[in-house]
């Protein structure tokens, strides 16, 4: 890492000593965002029915990314960049009144390019690693990791090698401990870290594409928590010992793209085990009798894609579509658990692009099957959501295709839930009631610049 | 390997689901069937749940194990886990602590036990899901254990406060200064200091009153708590939340000075009250209440399929009321293919005549036999009082409190416990016998002297009835009152190897072996006033007789002495055959049984012989 570190400041320096471009074409700046209001049928906040890990995106919160990009370095031993993404979530002060707003500081890092001229780069700071999405669900299937941590690899028009290595340290039990314990010098107390542990996760990554519209592309993740000891709660002088953690992830993806007009098809298929098979930002359940989540499993296949076909010289029709399926095991031995299960989601929109006029409908289904009784009703029954949607649109881009933005959007949905879905709710929960749920919104989405969080 | 199987066949049927909204049942195949051939053939062994073994750690929310009266984190998985440990002990049921959903905490205390009930269909999820309470009815069915499930219809948890100054939220209300006199520094006339806490207010007969400093103003409303963080939420299903199904008197204070009670006014408060601790008590005289209790526990036999209820606090509900919840449950038991469907109850005094009152008609099957915990486990094999009670006891269990009317019930009851060959068994022969359980402290604690409890563990598992032993005593806890006697099991290492442990294993395997122990009829042979200096002081003997078979039981309570079985001229009895050779099952000595039928042996101090014929 130092001799990396050592590299970047040697680029540094020799940008200095380059002549280096004007600022004003060195500043980069991108955006992701979708803001909207939205009523459910009775006045209420249009809100979508999500019974699964991943829902159909049609229906969103309101979500800002500024993407500020500025390249400190060209010059013949390669291209440096510092990258900084900030996030604004759902906290509209023209919607709620508060003078406030939910941020995130969600990428700062440096990157060198091209290092040397040999394909190679480099990067330190807090960054996220993704690969290819399921647009309508939001989802990235096999590889999208949050990471702060250093990365590197290879990469050329047809071959990229990567790997990055990451740590986290959760707001959370598990990771880390803090109490207040009797300052040495003064009246009062301090706050003292006792328990103090850091994930980390290893990615490594190799794809090999053809211009010719193909790609293969090879995924593993490592994650590893040390064992660690924290304080019992409500006490300084009794602790519990946790055990390490450890958990990984296989997965390979195809992409086709180059058929019909502006088609693509991804197929994923993913393996995580153990520690793995949580988002590294959450915390593990359902452990085993030694506290570990190594016996956690979790399968999932996935595909999207799009096809467009032109309607003569001024329209034309497409569809986006996605499906995934996954089966979790939590790392309990519970044969019937209501946390283990399988899910499953299926959303197809075909669009018609009548100039800048793209009205669609959007088609989507969740199914959710626990292995084990659901506690409120005490009964195994599979959960299923059907959501039919109208989408008048216009997508203000020349000969727009389903992919260009911005878009401007009007949203009629309905969803269909049956009683095994309403029994998800808690029983006091208003919404456990509504079998049948209207939403009516208006909502805009655009992406443009170096903003990558779509 | 099993998870891949899982993993493939999800996938293959994914296309299935998609289309499919059917719903299954976890346990499509949960089987009803008797699993009993006798009651009298049982050991039954107490289990407070969270304290037995934890078995999922993912179930342990707000666990402290430091703390007594915290959740510690035993669930049914730790059960199932340790049903080796339980078959290798011999006991053949299990009672487990109350499964339905309760009431987190309240003062500080927490629900760990079980019996602050929120919700009368629903589980305690510390526990684990109703797909692994019916594993553990299972797993223990498949060994021939049977499972005993621990209910309450007296009460619900502390739900509602009495609103008794009308403010809408719950205080405790203080009203005067202190008194005439008092609370005044000129020494003009002060007022009377009144203090009541809305959610457990004294006994009222009229009904809690609300009160303001103008005075008193009709019955005080109960509000109902919305507290979901802790589950003090209103009772389920939604017909509890009319306030018309609770006594609304207040909580029992009678026993602060019983002796100024009279027996009825007593019985008024411990029936109408609410028991302490701001449980609110349920007007099970109400035919609604009745049904409605009925079908929520109905509901637990077709669930999980358990093979009897333990009921608590039975002395606090009407006699009257088990006389319809009783044969209900009877005759929905029998429906689903199970007979001997035993219930028995809790009535927590030593009054036996109480006791017995509860057996009578249609009621309960049997009770905890309080009265000998008191007088025979305590008085006799703890104090060394006279043995002659023991015998005094037993004798009372045909007293006629009214004519004709023995005080133990010995009426079948419709659809009630049978033998095996159909016999009808009266509540007379069933009388639950245990030395201590969750609500005493352990028998060692109060004696602390392992022959004493040796001693009583041999009385406990030869005499009649249904013994019942409370999990730990076998590894020879000493815990004092509640919650001290609720000690965490797993401390014990589960360990097998221990005196009390194998001392227990032993009693239970002759009790199997040796059907009189059983099933059979009870003849006392020797009992004595002496507690002294007599050759026969501290000697209790009885005979068991089941067909032709006959073992005679021999008990020495005196702390220092053998006590012979003989006094001055008297010699005792026996049935076996004269001239017979009669071997101690306990130390593998044998005897000669007199020409004349009689028996001049002795036992050592705190010692006891089971006597069988060679």
């Amino acid at each position: 890492m130092r001799l990396l570190s050592l590299s970047l400041l040697a680029l540094v320096g020799t940008a200095r000593a380059a002549d280096p471009p004007p600022a004003a074409d060195r500043f980069e700046f991108g955006s992701y965002g979708r803001m909207g209001v939205a009523m459910d049928g009775e006045g209420g906040r249009g809100e979508r029915r999500q019974i699964v890990a991943f829902g159909p995106r049609l229906i969103e919160d309101n979500y800002l990314e500024l993407d500020f990009g500025y390249r400190v370095f060209e010059g013949p031993e390669g291209r440096a960049r510092v990258r900084t993404t900030v996030a604004f979530f759902d906290d509209l002060f023209h919607y709620t009144g508060q003078v406030d707003a939910t941020l995130a500081l969600r990428q700062a890092y440096v990157e060198g390019e091209d290092l040397f001229r040999t394909g190679a780069y480099a990067w330190i700071g807090s960054r996220w690693q993704r690969g290819d999405d399921i647009y309508l669900f939001d989802l990235w299937p096999m590889d999208d990791l949050n990471l702060v941590g250093v990365g590197g690899g290879y990469r050329d028009a047809r071959l990229h090698l990567g790997v990055a290595l990451g740590l986290n340290r959760l707001e959370d039990g598990r990771q880390v401990d803090r109490v207040p314990v009797p300052a040495p010098s003064t009246f009062g107390a301090q706050t003292v870290t006792l328990h103090d542990r850091q994930r980390v996760v290893a990615a490594a990554q190799a794809t090999w594409q053809e211009a010719a519209g193909y790609k293969l592309k090879l995924y593993s993740e490592l994650h590893f928590l040390p064992r660690g000891r924290r304080t019992l709660a409500g006490s300084f002088t009794e602790t519990e010992a946790l055990p390490d953690d450890l958990g990984f992830v296989i997965g390979a993806q195809v992409g086709l793209w180059n058929f019909a007009r502006n088609g693509h098809l991804n197929v994923w298929l993913r393996y995580a085990g153990g520690l793995a098979a949580y988002d590294e930002l959450g915390t593990p359940a359902g452990l085993n009798d030694d506290r570990r989540s190594v016996d956690a499993q979790e399968y999932r296949a996935a595909l999207a894609g799009n096809v467009e076909l032109a309607l003569g010289d001024d329209a034309a029709f497409g569809v986006q579509y996605g499906a995934w399926a996954r089966y979790f095991l939590d790392a309990d031995d519970e044969e019937e658990d209501f946390d283990d299960r399988f899910e499953a989601a299926i959303a197809a929109r075909p669009q018609l692009m009548l100039g800048l006029f793209t009205p669609a409908v959007e088609g989507s289904v969740q199914i959710s099957r626990p292995n084990g009784l659901n506690p409120q009703t005490n009964r195994q029954a599979v959960a299923r959501v059907v959501q039919l949607a109208l989408v008048p649109a216009l997508t203000l881009a020349r000969d727009p295709g389903v992919y260009d933005r911005p878009q401007l959007r009007l949203i009629y949905a309905v969803s269909l839930l049956n009683q095994a879905a309403l029994d998800l709710y808690a029983q006091d929960d208003p919404r456990s009631d509504h079998d049948v749920v209207h939403y009516l919104g208006a909502r805009a989405e655009w992406w443009f610049g170096r903003g990558g969080g779509y | 390997m099993a998870r891949l199987r899982h993993a493939l066949a999800a996938l293959l049927s994914a296309a299935l689901l998609l289309t499919a909204g059917g719903c299954v049942t976890v346990d499509t195949d949960l089987a009803h069937a008797t699993q009993v051939a006798d009651w009298r053939d049982e050991v039954i062994y107490q289990i407070v749940v969270d304290r037995f073994e934890d078995g999922d750690p993912n179930n342990n929310y707000n666990v402290d194990y430091r703390r007594a009266a915290s959740y510690h984190g035993g669930d049914w998985q730790g059960i199932i886990d340790r049903l080796d440990y339980i078959e290798t002990l011999g006991v053949t049921a299990l009672w487990i602590s109350p499964v339905v959903r309760n009431v987190e905490e309240d003062a500080g205390f927490a629900s760990y036990h079980g019996y602050w009930t929120q919700d009368f269909l629903n589980v305690n999820l510390h526990f684990g899901d109703l797909a692994k309470l019916q594993q553990l009815v299972k797993a223990s069915h498949a060994r021939g254990i049977k499972v005993i499930l621990d209910v309450v219809t007296n009460h619900i948890g502390q739900l509602f406060f009495y609103d008794i100054n009308r403010n809408g939220v719950p205080d405790i209300v203080f009203f005067g200064g202190g008194g005439p006199g008092a609370g005044s520094r000129n020494g003009d006339q002060g007022s009377e200091l009144r203090r009541s806490s809305e959610w457990d207010p004294e006994y009222d007969s009229r009904g809690v009153q609300a009160f303001t400093s103008l005075g008193e103003n009709g019955p005080a409303p109960i509000v109902w708590v919305e507290q979901p963080e802790i589950n003090r939420t209103p009772p389920m299903p939604p017909e509890f939340q009319n306030p018309a199904w609770y006594n609304r008197k207040g909580r029992v204070t009678v026993w602060e000075n019983e002796a100024a009670a009279s027996y009825e006014y007593r019985r008024q408060q411990e029936i109408l009250g609410d028991f302490p601790g701001g449980l609110k008590d349920l007007a099970t005289d109400r035919r609604d209440v009745q049904e409605a209790l009925v079908r929520v526990f109905q509901y637990w036999i077709q669930a999980a399929d358990f093979d009897g209820f333990r009921i608590d606090t039975l002395k606090h509900q009407e006699p009257a009321f088990f006389e319809v919840f009783a044969p209900a449950m009877r005759t929905f038991a029998k429906r689903l293919g199970k007979d001997n469907f035993f219930m028995f109850g809790e009535a927590f005094d030593g009054d036996d005549r109480l006791l017995g009152s509860y057996t009578q008609g249609e009621g309960v099957d049997s009770v905890f036999y309080f009265s000998a915990k008191y007088r025979v486990f305590n008085g006799v094999f703890g104090n060394g009082d006279a043995t002659a009670n023991v015998q005094r006891l037993y004798e009372e269990r045909d007293a006629e409190d009214e004519p004709g009317r023995p005080r133990y019930s010995q009426t079948p009851k419709q659809n009630g416990p049978t033998s095996d060959d159909g016999t009808p068994l009266v509540s007379r022969q069933l009388l639950v016998h245990f030395l201590d359980n969750h609500d005493v402290p352990r028998f060692l604690y109060e004696f602390p002297d392992l022959r004493k409890l040796h001693g009583a563990l041999v009385y406990l598992l030869t005499i009649d009835g249904v013994p019942c032993l409370y999990y730990g005593t076998e590894q020879a806890f000493k815990g004092g009152p509640d919650p001290s006697n609720r000690e965490d099991m797993w401390l014990s290492g589960f360990a097998t190897g221990g005196e009390t442990f194998k001392h227990t294993q032993r009693l239970i395997a002759l009790r199997r072996e040796l059907a009189p122990l059983r099933r059979g009829d009870v003849t006392f042979r020797w009992s004595t006033e002496h507690t002294g200096e007599e050759s026969d002081a501290g000697l209790l003997a009885f005979e068991r007789a089941y067909r032709d078979e006959r073992v005679l039981v021999m008990i020495n309570v005196a702390d220092e002495r053998d006590a012979r079985s003989r006094f001055e001229d008297r010699v005792m009895p026996t049935g076996f055959a004269p001239g017979a050779t009669v071997a101690d099952r306990l130390s593998g000595e044998t005897f000669q049984v007199q020409a004349d039928g009689t028996l001049d042996i002795t036992v050592p101090a705190r010692g006891a012989r089971i006597l069988v014929v060679r």
